[in-house]
């Protein structure tokens, strides 16, 4: 029935089979449209915790970043040669802290023959690629003879605690009084060798 | 709608299809008679079954052709019709209920109107009754807009104290809508030299050549009247036709709706 010329206030629905496909459709395309509004709210809520997780992950690659930035600035104000320097000097001390002078000061009393004293020993500059054990000193004394001094040097090479035995300078001050003398050897505790 | 029950209201009766037909005579000055009033005089089958159609006679829809000075948006025409409406209805433009549909001619519309606060203690009444009352048009222009065969053709729709002419194109459309008082003389007789010779020969004329016209009559009490007028008629226009039908006149608009109206 047409209903352009209807006035009841309440008119009847018509069941026409093309009113009922539209219907049809209509509730149909409704329940897409809600799943596909669910679809799009769950979408929605991952992309906002996919972008949470995105922001952590670059907050954390910013602060690596800066970190990265201040270590390099670190580095860049770091002075290698001084550092080298320095770690000379920390050897230097290590190795004289690391050094058993009293044996070693036992070795050499015994080694002295009577014209010669002993002024100054100290570590000498470590080769390297060496025996980590091994200690190179440097010695510094004064004889009463020529041979005396000689027969110091003698008998420290022949000692099996020390190696390299080498002569480095010697000064005669006052002829026919004292010979002044260096020389450089190796030490290695005994057992070593 | 075939199965559906109808009742219909002229000035002078209602009438039913519920229980094999009931008929009900009342008396009002009003051209609509009032709901309370109608309830009274009412046969309980009125309420019989769930639902019910209500036809009124067409003059009782105030069918009205008006022409809008401008063409007016869509959304908004209904208010400049009710607005050139003003003062040719009874009853407040507040309180009507308006339809309508074009005509031929440019900004013309063919109106029909009914009280609201009626048709709502109308709705009312059914509803108290458990009946619902979907459809609630006038008699003629229901069969005009139910039936496809009224295309093309001009419709002649005879009632006790007026007539209708329709005239419709091949999709439907209106091109002609009239509703004339038949001439009555001071002892309420039909003047019938009138009706022919000013009315219904001038408008048989200016039908198009070829166009079928259709004679209806829905009063019982007219149909000797309604024979003479369409011998002469048909005597005059071989495109004439008589469309008779028996019965009461909801019976008539029965018979034709199930018909499909014969062309």
């Amino acid at each position: 029935m047409k209903q352009r010329l209807n006035f009841a206030p309440n008119p009847f629905l018509h069941r026409h089979p093309l009113a009922m496909a539209i219907w049809t459709l209509n509730l149909l395309a409704l329940l897409a449209i809600g799943w596909l509004g669910l679809r799009w709210y769950q979408l929605r809520a991952k992309n906002a915790e996919a972008h949470t997780s995105m922001g952590q992950l670059q907050q954390e690659r910013q602060s690596l970043v800066d970190r990265h930035r201040d270590i390099l600035a670190q580095l860049d104000a770091v002075n290698f040669s001084d550092y080298r320097r320095q770690m000379t000097l920390f050897q230097g001390i290590q190795t004289s802290f690391s050094t058993q002078w009293g044996p070693l000061l036992d070795t050499l009393g015994t080694l002295l023959p009577e014209d010669v004293r002993l002024l100054e020993l100290k570590p000498g500059t470590r080769p390297g690629g060496e025996n980590t054990q091994t200690v190179l000193l440097q010695l510094r004394g004064e004889a009463r003879t020529k041979d005396a001094e000689l027969r110091f040097m003698e008998a420290l090479d022949n000692q099996p605690e020390f190696s390299n035995v080498v002569f480095e300078s010697e000064t005669y001050d006052q002829p026919g009084v004292a010979v002044a003398f260096e020389i450089q050897f190796a030490y290695e505790p005994r057992g070593l060798r | 709608m075939n199965d559906l029950s109808w009742i219909y209201i002229s000035n002078q009766a209602t009438e039913g299809t519920q229980a094999n037909g009931w008929r009900r005579n009342h008396t009002s000055e009003e051209l609509l008679p009032a709901v309370a009033s109608l309830r009274q005089s009412w046969d309980a089958k009125a309420f019989s079954g769930q639902r019910v159609g209500m036809l009124l006679e067409d003059d009782m829809l105030y069918p009205m052709r008006i022409t809008l000075d401008q063409t007016p948006p869509r959304k908004e025409r209904h208010h400049f019709l009710l607005w050139k409406l003003k003062r040719h209805l009874p009853y407040p433009i507040e309180q009507v209920t308006l339809r309508y549909l074009p005509l031929q001619q440019p900004n013309t519309y063919l109106t029909f109107s009914l009280p609201t606060p009626w048709l709502e203690d109308l709705d009312r009444m059914f509803r108290e009754q458990g009946v619902h009352c979907g459809y609630v048009g006038g008699l003629f222009s229901t069969l005009l807009e139910e039936g496809k065969s009224f295309r093309g053709t001009t419709a002649i729709c005879f009632f006790k104290d007026f007539y209708l002419l329709a005239q419709q194109n091949s999709r439907g459309g209106y091109e002609r809508f009239n509703v004339r008082r038949l001439p009555f003389d001071a002892a309420h007789r039909l003047d019938f030299e009138t009706l022919l010779a000013q009315d219904l020969f001038p408008a048989c004329a200016a039908n198009g050549a070829g166009t079928v016209i259709q004679l209806y009559n829905f009063d019982p009490d007219f149909d000797d009247v309604f024979r003479d007028i369409s011998r002469q008629l048909m005597a005059q226009f071989p495109s004439v036709r008589m469309m008779a039908a028996q019965g009461s006149s909801l019976k008539r608009f029965q018979e034709l709706l199930k018909k499909g109206v014969p062309a």
